[in-house]
């Protein structure tokens, strides 16, 4: 799953592919803003055919949070 | 005709129609910058940057023709960049100022819509000791974002050359990101965005509300003869325009940054939720506030390293009761910004068309005055070349402009503050007017950043 998510981000990350983790913070270490993070959100939830709710993203703020947000999403 | 063509997109469109509604100043749609460095500058060099730059990247090679049945159409065309003009206004003697009052006539020339190049490059030679590059594009090819990229990619090769430096990275295909941006018409995606906009705009009325107070809508239920009407119109006899700066020093623009980044709230909610404080104060307290916000829709790296014009302009209803503790009415926009960019992709024509049909709007009536951008990114900050290389760059009014009043906060990089940028409609408001407004909003700034757990109200009452 992580790779899947890792595979989205790219879309919206100039860092390099090899240096994104588990641990990898969208804002601070992806150059991520509010717009393209819930623009990845939308791409995530046609993925995984799951609905991520505005207010959960605040919570999600590393690679790590993402996939265990949809972990516990597919139940 | 060209091989490959392909429609406008809605937000060219949006431009498009702006030009039309302003059939005597095509020059609406310039937008004019200058970035000019401090010493001499090697323009052979440039010149070759330039060319370099111009082949590989599609958006500048945007053109536009009309077919057989008046549509307009668009396609990347395979001819060579015009040579830049060279204007030497320090060999003329001309003072400083008149040298940025020819820049600015040039601003307000209009470009040629059909089957030809869409922009212009003039090399300068300033009175000042700084040269550089005057650089006027149709807004229709390009926007800020894509015009940042496309500079910052010259100025790019110019230094690896120059300085024997890493050369840029390619940029990405226009036609890719145009091809997908076409896609969207009639999906799925479209119908999920429909149905977001039917709910926060279209299901209930919004109201009316102005910078300078109620007077616009009082005028406009006189006129209707409706007590109850909820829209108006800014009048303005005019379109002719211009723009006032006003500064915010470093320091007290580091608290707003500051408080912004402790609360994890963006800068632009923090504006939005002041603007709406201002707007409710001096419109009867009205709970309901819409104002025009700006979504440049870069999101992946293909969008915005692909250039060409993305922006949409959306509504943004803020709907809430002045009781309301200042903070939770931050989260409530914050989470509203979140949905607004989840489903602005959305045709903002196709909006506009649906509330003036479904609220029974005259032409040019709507219920949002004053349009707001933030913009986080100067050239300097978006390009390590610059960083450390005395220049400056600045926007160059075309002297006209669509709407009443339009503000853009933006970082400035040589006070290290926030610059609020008016561009205003000369009959709409004076920079007296609207220096007044800049004062009551970093009043109201200040004040939620001293304490947010204060209701809307009470910080109403204390400004």
């Amino acid at each position: 799953m992580f790779e899947e998510i890792k595979k989205i981000i790219c879309e919206y990350t100039e860092t390099d592919p090899s240096e994104i983790t588990e641990e990898s913070r969208f804002i601070d270490d992806l150059g991520m803003n509010s717009y393209n993070i819930m623009c990845a959100v939308g791409d995530l939830e046609d993925e995984f055919d799951i609905e991520v709710e505005e207010s959960d993203v605040a919570g999600m703020r590393t690679l790590g949070d993402v996939a265990e947000y949809v972990k516990s999403k597919q139940g | 005709m060209p091989d490959k063509t392909y429609p406008l997109t809605p937000a060219q469109k949006m431009h498009f129609y702006t030009q039309m509604s302003c059939a005597n100043h095509p020059e609406v749609l310039n937008i004019g910058t200058c970035v000019l460095l401090n010493g001499e500058m090697d323009f052979d060099t440039l010149r070759d940057a330039f060319f370099k730059s111009y082949g590989r990247y599609e958006a500048a090679r945007i053109r536009f023709g009309k077919d057989k049945n008046g549509d307009v159409f668009q396609y990347i065309t395979d001819e060579p960049m015009r040579e830049p003009d060279l204007l030497d206004f320090a060999a003329r003697g001309m003072s400083q100022e008149d040298a940025e009052a020819e820049i600015k006539r040039l601003a307000s020339v209009p470009l040629e819509r059909y089957d030809d190049q869409m922009f212009r490059v003039y090399f300068l030679k300033m009175p000042n000791g700084y040269n550089g590059v005057f650089f006027l594009v149709d807004h229709m090819i390009m926007d800020s974002s894509a015009i940042i990229v496309f500079i910052g990619d010259i100025i790019e090769i110019y230094c690896s050359v120059l300085y024997e430096t890493e050369p840029p990275k390619e940029l990405r295909s226009y036609i890719e990101a145009l091809e997908k941006d076409l896609k969207y018409a009639g999906s799925r995606a479209e119908e999920r965005d429909a149905k977001f906009w039917e709910e926060t705009v279209l299901n209930r009325e919004p109201l009316f509300t102005d910078i300078l107070g109620p007077a616009r809508l009082d005028a406009a239920r006189r006129a209707a003869d409706d007590p109850d009407k909820r829209s108006a119109r800014v009048t303005s006899d005019t379109v002719e325009a211009d723009i006032c700066t006003f500064s915010l020093e470093e320091e007290p623009s580091n608290r707003i940054i500051d408080y912004c980044r402790e609360k994890n709230i963006p800068v632009v909610c923090l504006l939005l939720s002041a603007l709406r404080t201002y707007l409710s104060k001096f419109n009867r307290y009205a709970e309901d506030i819409s104002v025009k916000t700006t979504v440049a829709r870069r999101g992946t790296v293909l969008e915005t390293k692909s250039g060409g014009t993305r922006i949409h302009f959306f509504p943004f209803r803020m709907q809430f009761s002045n009781s309301m503790k200042y903070i939770d009415s931050l989260r409530k926009i914050q989470e509203m910004q979140n949905k607004i960019f989840r489903h602005a992709n959305y045709d903002p024509i196709k909006l506009n068309t649906e509330i003036a049909k479904r609220f029974g709007n005259q032409p040019g009536e709507s219920y949002d005055s004053v349009s707001l951008t933030y913009q986080p990114m100067s050239m300097r900050e978006s390009n390590s070349m610059l960083k450390d290389i005395d220049y400056m760059a600045k926007w160059v009014s075309n002297g006209v402009a669509a709407q009443p009043y339009y503000l853009t906060v933006m970082h400035n990089p040589e006070t290290k503050g926030l610059d609020f940028f008016w561009e205003y409609q000369k009959g709409a408001v004076t920079p007296e007017q609207l220096e007044y407004i800049y004062y009551y909003l970093c009043k109201i700034l200040f004040e939620v950043i001293k304490d947010d757990e204060r209701t809307i109200n009470e910080i109403i009452e204390t400004v």
